[in-house]
């Protein structure tokens, strides 16, 4: 019932508030957004250590839809969709709020379809992360693409409408070949589209590669994932910061659960047949993502190639199947999610105070605002997998699961890493640090920002110093997937 | 009582209140009687079973189709009432032709007898030939309603063909005779029933606007007034492939290794043209007969699968169709009165002109592409399921492939309505009769996804 509720609260919310002219929209917002937040953090502390001790998730809720063909409207959360929930619910906040601190006092209509349609997209992550029934995942994966398509081909940049309908035709292509993999299975899982019995179809092994190629292409365009990524650098470039944030934060993980959820239980064999295609497509992309990330001089791009690399290493980590490796995918999911959001919104909150989104256009902002300058340093360092934060924690797991598939491996995404960290340290420095910019004054952030900035960059040092509870919430709900693949 | 009584009556009340002094009440009256109709034929209410001494069944597979074709019928007469540019002819006569064809409409969901399938199709398809040409003074549509007529009387003379050739092999008009004469002589039936068979469906091939049988459509579409376009578009293709599951379904299943191998190849084809014809097309009308002739192919691999499931995908996806059909020819109307072009990119800036017709648009577009959880998406899922359970594995992919190709083209009026700003920004003030229709359209689409099930299981 409360998940449900994670997705009603959010979904009824965006359509009051899309009716509703200017600040009364973004209150409703707000406090639909809010109020998710809240039902996501009660339901981790008070479902949460139920879910760690490997017990029956009381989080799920069913309805028959059409009994006749086995389909029914169910969710249930377990600890791995938990996790993924609450990042959802603590990120699309952080992406209304960048759409609303610019908003002025007048009836503008046009924001508030924008902050109805942030809430449609967290309800249709939420309904993404636990679904338990094929084509229930199907429908929110298209509903989670919807809004986000719209957010950017509307209140993108210049060149947003090639740039969308790429990314658009792309994705939906995707899901295509997944709907046609589902239609499929089914017909090999006893009549149901429940995961369960998705995962005790016996295909013909045959045809069971095929068939996971179709699922493999969705999450893969998703993610992206090496060589389906040729979306990404422009629709993260051309979207408006709220919407890249919803992008890279939160619509990225969807390809790597789905991956997680999925294609790994439900294709051990044929999946244990192409690991190592899977393996080293993720691996180009670490390297690849981050030299092309080296070659940017804007923001919003760099940031772009640099989550490109994040991901895959992220999918290399999880494609080597260890239950080592899932953590660590599950612990870089978030802290990648915690840091991308919040550096995002710093190069948003740069370019509107700067006028600017070119590295080296404006250099030495620390000595203007210091305070945003540690706030970002602290969303760097997670993203460079400094010791202490989150996205140490995450990379030093998915690099030792690598190490077990193989010691080059290891070492490729190992290089990604250290690539990563030279060209964030080299932003950083030319951004914020040498002699103070002539033609910028000194200015302050509004408290939503610091706010929003502080909250990401202290969860995310949270979740590097003690990930415990994290690992301990989703251990059997991971353990059960790296049994099943890992049983082939 | 029956419809086959009820509509013509209801018919020929129009047309006499529209004559004489009752005028204000032909309108009323119709969407009455449709609106009271639809309600009988939905919950058969007081409707027998039996009709014409057993030439026809009103049975749930016709009452859940006829529910269905008098409600489109219906929408489009309240558009007719408010029609785009000027009319040449009464409103009342343009009502009562309708509501003839429609008679037809509903004999094809009920047939029992190769005679009435016949007699369907013609009382359907004369009151549009009529109705193509109501433009009287426009070369366009002057044209359109000769195209019609002559490439419609060509298939209606091959579908007979056809239907005397069975007769010649089977010695049956009606649908449980040949039934039961092909399960009796399963081996060495007698050819001229094959050439027969191939006949029919070739003629109701031509009704579907099914390729290499689809020429007319465009044309025909483009010339028509608007509102007589959704009315083919909608009611005509439906009815069309509701009297063909009929027949494949009650008449042939023993023989289906006969037919299943023609209507693959014709979806292929179907598909093919139908998307790539779209890819190409400049004009809006143009653009919506070629989506047309490719949901015709995906309602033609629904026509391969029998059973309640099998019944229901196929009203599912024709209802989604014709719903998402009709808001398109409703915005298009809009647009067109308002001095646009006959150009996709008269759309541009509907969004501020019309918030409401743009949401319906969008609405409207998506569930042809197939997004959940709009109607588009439960028809083509189920649809692609039965083929799947079928066999037909590899037709399910090519279809797959080409809603791919259907995406580009879904987005490009899509694009033009909500990013693209307008050249004259008047506002498009909506009729109620827009409104109406475009809302009952859009609650058909979202409802889709709510009762699925109770539609299936009414079968």
């Amino acid at each position: 019932m409360f998940t449900l509720l994670m997705i009603v609260v959010p979904l009824a919310g965006g359509l009051v508030a899309m009716a509703l002219p200017g600040l009364r929209a973004r209150l409703v917002a707000s406090l639909a957004a809010a109020a998710t937040a809240l039902l996501g953090l009660w339901v981790a502390l008070a479902f949460g250590p139920d879910l760690a001790s490997g017990a029956a998730s009381r989080l799920d809720f069913s309805l028959p839809w059409i009994p006749g063909w086995g389909l029914s409207f169910s969710l249930c959360l377990d600890g791995l969709s938990l996790a993924l929930v609450i990042l959802t619910v603590l990120v699309s906040p952080v992406a209304l709020l960048v759409a609303t601190r610019k908003a002025g006092p007048g009836p503008d209509r046009r924001s508030s379809v924008l902050y109805g349609l942030i809430l449609a997209m967290e309800a249709g992550l939420v309904g993404v992360f636990a679904a338990r029934d094929a084509v229930v995942f199907y429908l929110f994966w298209e509903l989670a693409l919807v809004p986000i398509y719209f957010i950017a081909a509307f209140w993108g940049g210049e060149k947003r409408l090639p740039v969308t309908l790429k990314f658009f035709v792309y994705t939906v292509v995707g899901s295509l070949f997944m709907l046609f993999g589902i239609i499929y299975v089914h017909g090999y899982a006893g009549g149901s589209f429940a995961l369960s019995s998705f995962q005790a179809a016996k295909l013909p092994s045959g045809v069971a590669p095929w068939i996971m190629a179709c699922f493999a292409l969705a999450f893969a365009i998703k993610m992206p994932l090496f060589p389906f990524h040729t979306w990404q650098s422009d629709t993260y470039h051309e979207a408006p910061a709220a919407g890249t944030i919803l992008l890279a934060a939160l619509m990225a993980k969807m390809g790597l659960y789905g991956v997680l959820r999925w294609m790994l239980p439900v294709f051990p064999e044929a999946f244990g047949a192409f690991q190592t295609v899977f393996v080293v497509l993720g691996l180009i992309g670490v390297i690849w993502g981050s030299l092309a990330a080296l070659a940017q001089k804007d923001m919003k791009r760099l940031l772009a190639w640099s989550s490109f690399a994040h991901t895959g290493l992220m999918a290399a980590g999880i494609f080597s199947l260890g239950l080592v490796g899932l953590q660590g995918g599950l612990v870089q999911m978030l802290a990648h999610g915690l840091s991308i959001a919040g550096l995002f919104l710093a190069v948003d909150i740069f370019e509107e105070r700067t006028g600017s989104r070119l590295i080296g256009a404006v250099g030495g902002l620390a000595h203007r605002n210091g305070a945003f300058a540690v706030l970002f340093m602290l969303l760097v360092l997670s993203a460079i997998g400094l010791p202490l934060t989150a996205g140490f924690v995450g990379e030093f797991l998915l690099l030792l699961s690598l190490s077990k598939l193989g010691l080059w491996w290891a070492l490729a995404g190992g290089l990604g890493v250290i690539l990563g960290a030279v060209l964030y340290l080299q932003w950083a420095r030319k951004s914020f640090f040498g002699p103070s910019p002539d033609k910028v004054p000194a200015f302050k952030l509004r408290n939503s920002e610091a706010i929003a900035l502080g909250a990401l960059a202290v969860a995310g040092l949270a979740l590097g110093i003690y990930p415990k509870p994290l690992l301990v919430l989703a251990g059997p709900a991971l353990e059960a997937i790296a049994r099943i693949a890992g049983a082939r | 009582m029956s419809l086959y009584v009820l509509l013509p009556v209801l018919a020929v009340l129009v047309l006499f209140a529209y004559l004489g002094r009752l005028r204000p009440f032909a309108f009323p009256l119709a969407v009455t009687g449709l609106a009271v109709a639809a309600v009988l034929a939905f919950f058969r209410i007081g409707l027998d079973h039996e009709l014409l001494a057993g030439m026809a069944e009103f049975d749930g597979y016709a009452a859940a189709f006829s529910a269905l074709l008098i409600v489109a019928t219906l929408l489009t007469v309240i558009l007719l009432h408010t029609p785009s540019g000027k009319t040449e002819v009464p409103r009342g006569e343009k009502i009562a032709l309708l509501v003839f064809s429609l008679t037809g409409a509903v004999m094809l969901t009920s047939y029992t007898n190769l005679v009435m399938l016949f007699l369907g199709i013609e009382i359907l398809s004369i009151p549009v030939y009529v109705l193509a040409g109501t433009r009287k003074s426009d070369a366009g549509g002057n044209e359109a309603a000769l195209k019609y007529f002559l490439n419609g009387s060509f298939a209606t003379g091959i579908l007979l063909f056809g239907i005397g050739l069975v007769y010649a092999g089977t010695g049956q008009f009606r649908l449980e005779g040949i039934l039961a004469w092909t399960g009796a002589n399963a081996v060495g039936i007698h050819p001229l029933f094959h050439l027969g068979l191939l006949f029919i469906l070739f003629g109701l091939a031509f009704k579907v606007s099914a390729a290499p049988f689809h020429f007319w459509t465009p044309d025909v579409y483009e010339g028509a007034p608007t509102a007589v376009t959704a009315y083919m578009g909608t009611v005509v293709k439906v009815a069309a492939f509701a009297a063909f599951y009929r027949l494949l379904a009650r008449a042939l299943p023993s023989v289906s290794e006969a037919w299943v191998w023609i209507l693959a190849t014709l979806a292929v084809l179907t598909l093919l043209v139908g998307n790539l014809g779209a890819l190409a097309q400049g004009g809006f009308k143009r653009l919506m007969a070629y989506a047309g002739i490719s949901h015709a192919g995906y309602l033609l691999i629904a026509l391969m699968a029998t059973g309640s499931m099998a019944t229901g995908a196929l009203w599912i996806y024709a209802a989604a169709y014709s719903a998402a059909t009709m808001i398109a020819f409703v915005a298009w109307a809009r647009v067109e009165e308002g001095g646009g072009s006959d150009r996709i990119e008269a759309f541009a800036g509907l969004r501020s002109r019309s918030p409401f017709l743009a949401f319906g648009l969008a609405v409207a577009f998506l569930s042809l592409i197939g997004v959940p959880p709009l109607g588009g998406f439960f028809g083509k899922l189920l649809v692609f399921g039965n083929a799947v359970g079928q066999g037909q594995t590899a037709l399910v992919v090519f279809a797959v492939l080409m809603s791919a190709v259907s995406l580009t083209y879904y987005l490009r009026p899509l694009i033009q309505a909500w990013f693209h700003e307008a050249k004259a920004a008047a506002p498009l003030p909506l009729r109620a009769a827009e409104v109406i229709v475009v809302g009952t359209c859009l609650l058909v689409l979202l409802g889709l996804a709510a009762l699925p099930d109770l539609l299936i299981s009414s079968f």
